[in-house]
């Protein structure tokens, strides 16, 4: 009997955004992120209310997706930041930073949301040309004929997470293993550019960072049964490779829901058994090598393929069936009723045991030129592996990216300075013809566009977490921090010389042009992706241009 | 339906009682004061380590941890074993318990250094956060610190071959002679020791101190086990039994004279101590009953099956999905009244019979009618059986490991096993202790025995992290001074390296601190090994050492140190692992709680997101 209850009304809250008790909780969520953003940011532990393990970490893709937001409008915005970041890997806590302080500055500033929107797109136009353009003095080519700048790209990534714990050697160490991972990725014939092969990334815990590594190949845990005799007996390669999609543990549960109706004297288990012995019976007969399945393999089949001379690897995963596919050329097949298509198989060239630790691994090499390699990392303990593995993949993924758009922009706060700098130049010298075409007001916009900068200087002003002054040079519009041992800006491209002016980050000062660096020879030491922060900057002001435009918003609370 | 509507909750771990500066419209330079912070974390951390003090050194006061709810209560004596019983609900304990879980995981020993130097290197951090150094000048010179300590151990290291030849000369000498031999002995070591470092010093710091390949004899090995003893003798003579008893076996001797993974435990409860003994094969506790199919099973050479699972019709591998919703049908009124269980008992006993196998080793559990009628068979059921044993049994046997019994055919079988009685061991439950041994196995069962029940975790703790010390000064190939000595050390490298010029002036103030950390360390170290009876004592004579050592003198250990080692990569590994937790907290500034929803009363002080 079903009791029937009173639906709820919905809730509707009205102009949500003057609502104090959702401003604290954005308030709270802009200083989560800020608080977390650059080398020195601060770390979370989050764990649940039963004692789980607790994740430290900085990383807006590993916050964000642990953290549960209440109204409707940080869920919007965690899950754009979330979006972002799954398609560019970097620059989530700029983009949230951003989106945050943009609301509020609006709010604070007292502006009209609709005359804020139309200057926030103008001013993001803006940028857009200003970073696209050849004038742009914050962006500098990547170079993928030398490895320097490669290097240069994965070690920012690397140091602006502080929960990967390195030291500079270590940071060097697996800063070269990215780059590594990142060129056995890319095919050695270049006929097919457009596709890259896969890195996979294992972890092992309680080793040293330094014992970390990249193999080609795959590397996966050995089967519990194999003896390295089992190998020896096999000889050299190459060997045939069959793979299976489906579970073959035997079991009937791919069935779903239903109720099943099963006449007495009728044993399904032992039926689907004798099906499975076919299958073996087939494979070794096709003389496969290795027989790899995603899921479980049935015990008594293990035993019929092992004293057949086959290699077993059950319980490959979802994750590893990709770069697995793509290692052999096999064909996952996910049926175990018919027999085995010829060009479903693949090859392996040869295997190999490789031990890390207390760990031993197989690694089977590929038979064509198949552009997978394994990232082995290591660490000393859980918390500090998981960040240095998500900040790893990060790392290629961004590599990745700037192969697309060969040029990186400069980091370590440089970028947003510099931008601020130019866009508040840009906007005060033709404010009133660019005021009446948005036909806004004169001071609207004026305000408008301090609102903009102030928010992309915050981005910078995040960076540091020690209550030291972080200042900006009058010429280059660099970012500066006052450090008796350093002698060049944030980023490293500016020197410092004694006439340069410098004046405090957070006060007001004049406008001007910022002079684009000629003819230097320094190399910045701090880079950024410029697609990220390019598509962060955008999709930020997107969605606080959302968010302002929220008249309501009604909840249904049953 | 269940939905996932938790949400989060921040607790801050790190508080500036400076008002938040809001940048976006503010007009002010710099902040005049100096922000006095506020570590909850470190708080914390220091706070929960003070209270493992007294498990630091050889003479361990145990603890009793009472659970109210349940009214029961355990022993404990380890940092490992105390963070396991009690309640840490923040993330820092929950952190800290991790980091101790994994060293005990790999080394067995050294977590109440670990826990010990969490505790005094938060309060180095904490110290010089109120003295307003930024955290990542923090973070760059503790670690500086470290890596001078570490420079320590590599440079101060010995053989074990030194160690053992020190030992052998110690044993000599009758006991009125002994002590004055003793001092004489230990002083030329100690000028040995600081020439090694004073040369080595000038040699590059990969310089690495011993490339010959040790052969270890027995006699090295019982020398050596006394030197990492740490006070738990009787359990290290087990641990060099079981070394003796492998050896004696394993004549081709693969240069590893301990085998760890061929080692056992066996607990009995209600017998002395004393009677605590090394056995070869695979030693456990079975009823009466089976015990009897034992006596009848004694003295032949058996078959085996090895099970890898439970031992019942219901049992199914790993990753088998049973359907949820399975209706049998019949269409016949009088079905024939054999359950599915009698059946398949039938085929199992069938199959042991077919292929006359005599002892079956399971990993799982074994159904009670099974177990019945195989005791009428003769046929001898192991249940609960480690997988290192079921491996070992599987090679020495020639046994392929199943999942089913139903599954096993000839080439599964494996042979020459005996079983043999031991011992009836307590009158009282009916137990009987057998052991089951395959020709030429090294495996070795360490039987722990006491006549109270409540010390035999603790003493099988004590027996393991023994063998694993053994078992890594010979894979080091290398040992520490122990007692205090290498602390010593790293005090006076700590001292030295801040009168060096430095990058950071407040550098040497953060080495200053870790000196005096040191101080607490071999302070406490002396205080609960008795050797003084009060901490301000103990900082007087550790002050008085340092400056003979200053006056060119070589750091000497009290008597009752003399002899004591610690393990090179043990000590090392817990030394880098406390830092890092440190680091993790230092750098911490919020805790946050998910699937929590608003309102929840314990919550209540916090905010919500």
């Amino acid at each position: 009997m079903s009791r029937i209850c009173k639906k709820k009304p919905a809730v509707c809250t009205d102009e949500p955004l003057s609502n104090s008790n959702i401003c604290q909780k954005m308030a709270l969520l802009r200083n989560i992120l800020s608080s977390a953003y650059g080398p020195t940011g601060r770390l979370k532990q989050i764990h649940n209310n039963v004692g789980g393990h607790v994740l430290t970490t900085s990383t807006s893709t590993a916050l964000l997706k642990r953290v549960d937001m209440s109204g409707p409008l940080l869920k919007m915005i965690s899950t754009a930041v979330q979006h972002h970041t799954t398609c560019y890997s970097d620059c989530g806590l700029f983009m949230g930073i951003f989106t945050l302080r943009l609301i509020e500055n609006t709010q604070n500033n007292g502006l009209r949301t609709a005359a804020a929107a139309k200057v926030y797109k103008h001013l993001v136009e803006e940028c857009n040309m200003y970073l696209k353009g050849d004038s742009c003095g914050c962006k500098v080519p990547v170079d993928f004929s030398s490895s320097d700048s490669i290097i240069a790209l994965a070690r920012s990534m690397i140091t602006s997470k502080p929960a990967c714990m390195l030291n500079s050697r270590e940071t060097k160490h697996i800063s070269s293993l990215i780059a590594q991972a990142f060129l056995y990725s890319i095919h050695c014939n270049t006929s097919s550019v457009s596709c890259f092969g896969r890195t996979v990334t294992i972890g092992i815990e309680s080793q040293s960072v330094s014992d970390s590594s990249v193999f080609p190949g795959l590397l996966v845990d050995v089967p519990e049964m194999l003896q390295p005799a089992d190998l020896e007996r096999l000889g050299s390669g190459p060997f045939k490779v069959v793979l299976f999609s489906v579970s073959l543990s035997g079991d009937i549960s791919e069935v779903g829901d239903v109720t099943l109706e099963i006449h007495r004297g009728v044993d399904p288990e032992h039926d689907l058994l004798q099906q499975l012995l076919k299958l073996g019976e087939q494979v070794v007969m096709d003389k496969v090598s290795l027989f790899a399945c995603q899921k479980v393999v049935h015990p008594v089949l293990q035993h019929y393929l092992r004293k057949h001379g086959v290699v077993v690897i059950e319980r490959l995963g979802l994750a590893l069936m990709e770069p697995f596919v793509q290692l052999t050329g096999a064909q996952a097949i996910a049926s175990l009723c018919a027999s085995v298509p010829v060009e479903a198989f693949g090859m392996v060239k040869e295997f190999c045991l490789q031990s890390c630790g207390s760990r031993e691994l197989l690694q089977l090499l590929p038979s064509k030129d198949a552009a997978v390699s394994t990232m082995l990392l290591c660490h000393r303990n859980e918390t500090m592996l998981e960040e240095l593995k998500m900040t790893c993949k990060r790392a290629e993924h961004v590599l990745r990216l700037t192969l697309r758009e060969p040029c990186a922009l400069l980091g370590g706060g440089c970028t947003e300075t510099l931008l601020a700098t130019h866009i508040t130049h840009m906007s005060c010298s033709k404010a009133s013809e660019i005021a009446q075409a948005l036909s806004i007001s004169h001071s609207e916009f004026i305000m408008a566009v301090k609102a903009f900068c102030s928010s992309l200087q915050s981005v910078a002003l995040s960076l540091d977490h020690d209550g030291q002054d972080c200042l900006i040079d009058m010429t280059y519009a660099h970012r500066w921090v006052p450090d008796i041992y350093s002698k060049t800006c944030s980023c490293g491209l500016v020197e410092d010389r004694s006439n340069l002016e410098k004046t405090p980050l957070n006060t007001a000062y004049p406008t001007f042009c910022p002079v684009s660096l000629k003819n230097t020879d320094s190399q910045p030491r701090i880079l950024d992706s410029f697609s990220a922060k390019l598509n962060a900057l955008n999709v930020a002001v997107e969605m606080a241009n959302l968010v302002l435009d929220v008249k309501y918003v009604i909840e249904d609370i049953n | 339906m269940c939905e996932d509507t938790g949400e989060s909750v921040f607790r801050l771990i790190q508080t500036e009682n400076k008002t938040h500066v809001d940048f976006a419209d503010i007009t002010m330079s710099g902040s005049a004061t100096v922000a006095q912070r506020c570590h909850i974390g470190l708080q914390q951390l220091e706070a929960i380590a003070a209270t493992t003090h007294s498990f630091l050194g050889p003479n361990k006061r145990p603890k009793f941890i009472q659970d109210e709810d349940a009214g029961d209560a355990v022993l404990v004596s380890s940092c490992s074993r105390l963070l396991e019983h009690i309640e840490l609900d923040g993330s820092v304990g929950q952190l800290l318990h991790e980091m101790v879980q994994a060293q005990q995981k790999v080394f067995h020993s050294g977590t109440g250094t670990l826990v010990f130097l969490a505790g005094v290197w938060s309060r180095v951090a904490l110290e010089c956060l109120n003295r307003g150094i930024t955290v990542l000048d923090i973070k760059t010179a503790m670690r500086n610190g470290l890596d001078v300590c570490l420079e320590v151990c590599k440079q101060s290291a010995v053989s074990v071959k030194e160690v053992s030849c020190q030992k052998l000369k110690e044993l000599k000498p009758t006991s009125a002679l002994k002590s004055e031999n003793q001092d004489s002995e230990t002083q030329s070591l100690d000028v040995r020791l600081s020439q090694n470092l004073r040369l080595k010093l000038k040699h590059s710091r990969h310089f690495n101190l011993q490339t010959e390949n040790t052969q270890t004899t027995p006699n090295d090995v019982s020398g050596i086990a006394q030197a990492v003893s740490h006070g738990c003798d009787s359990s290290m003579r087990l641990v060099l039994q079981a070394c003796k008893l492998q050896s004696k076996i394993t004549e081709d001797a693969r240069n590893r004279p301990l085998d760890i993974q061929k080692l056992v435990t066996c607990l009995i409860p209600g017998m002395s101590e004393e009677k605590s003994c090394v056995l070869h094969g695979f030693v456990t506790l079975l009823s009466v009953e089976q015990a009897s199919v034992v006596r009848h099973l004694q003295g032949q050479a058996l078959k085996i099956a090895l099970v890898n699972g439970d031992l019942s019709e219901k049992y199914r591998h790993m990753g088998f999905n049973r359907p949820a919703n399975v209706v049998h049908i019949t269409d016949r009124a009088n079905m024939s009244s054999v359950s599915l269980e009698e059946r398949w008992i039938e085929d199992a006993l069938r199959k042991l019979h077919e292929f006359s196998i005599d002892v079956v080793l399971a990993s799982g559990t074994a159904g009670a009618k099974l177990k019945d009628r195989t005791l009428g068979a003769n046929v001898l059921v192991i249940e609960g059986v480690k997988r290192s044993v079921l491996n070992d049994f599987s090679t020495r046997t020639g046994a392929i490991m199943v999942s089913y019994v139903t599954q096993i055919d000839e080439n599964c079988v494996g042979q020459g096993v005996t079983v043999s009685p031991w011992r009836d061991c307590s009158r009282k439950k009916d137990l009987v202790a057998v052991s089951i041994v395959s020709a030429s196995t090294s495996l070795v069962t360490a039987v722990i025995s006491s006549s109270l029940s409540a010390k035999l975790q603790s003493l099988e703790d004590q027996f393991w992290s023994c063998a694993h010390r053994l078992h890594q000064a010979l894979t080091d190939g290398k040992l520490l001074h122990g007692a205090g000595a290498t602390e010593l050390l790293c005090i006076q490298q700590l001292h030295q390296s801040r009168q060096t010029e430095m990058e950071n002036p407040q550098e040497s103030v953060v080495l200053e601190l870790m000196a005096e950390a040191w101080m607490d360390y071999v302070s406490t170290l002396m205080l609960n090994s008795g050797s003084v009876v009060s901490k301000s004592e103990a900082w007087t004579a550790i002050a008085h050492q340092m400056r003979l050592y200053k006056a060119g003198e070589a750091i000497s250990r009290d008597a009752d140190g003399v002899g004591v080692y610690d393990n090179v990569t043990v000590k090392t590994e817990a030394w880098r692992r406390a830092l890092d937790l440190v680091f993790l907290v230092l750098q911490s500034d919020t805790e946050i709680i998910t699937g929590v929803s608003e309102g929840e009363h314990v919550y209540s002080e916090l905010m919500y997101l």
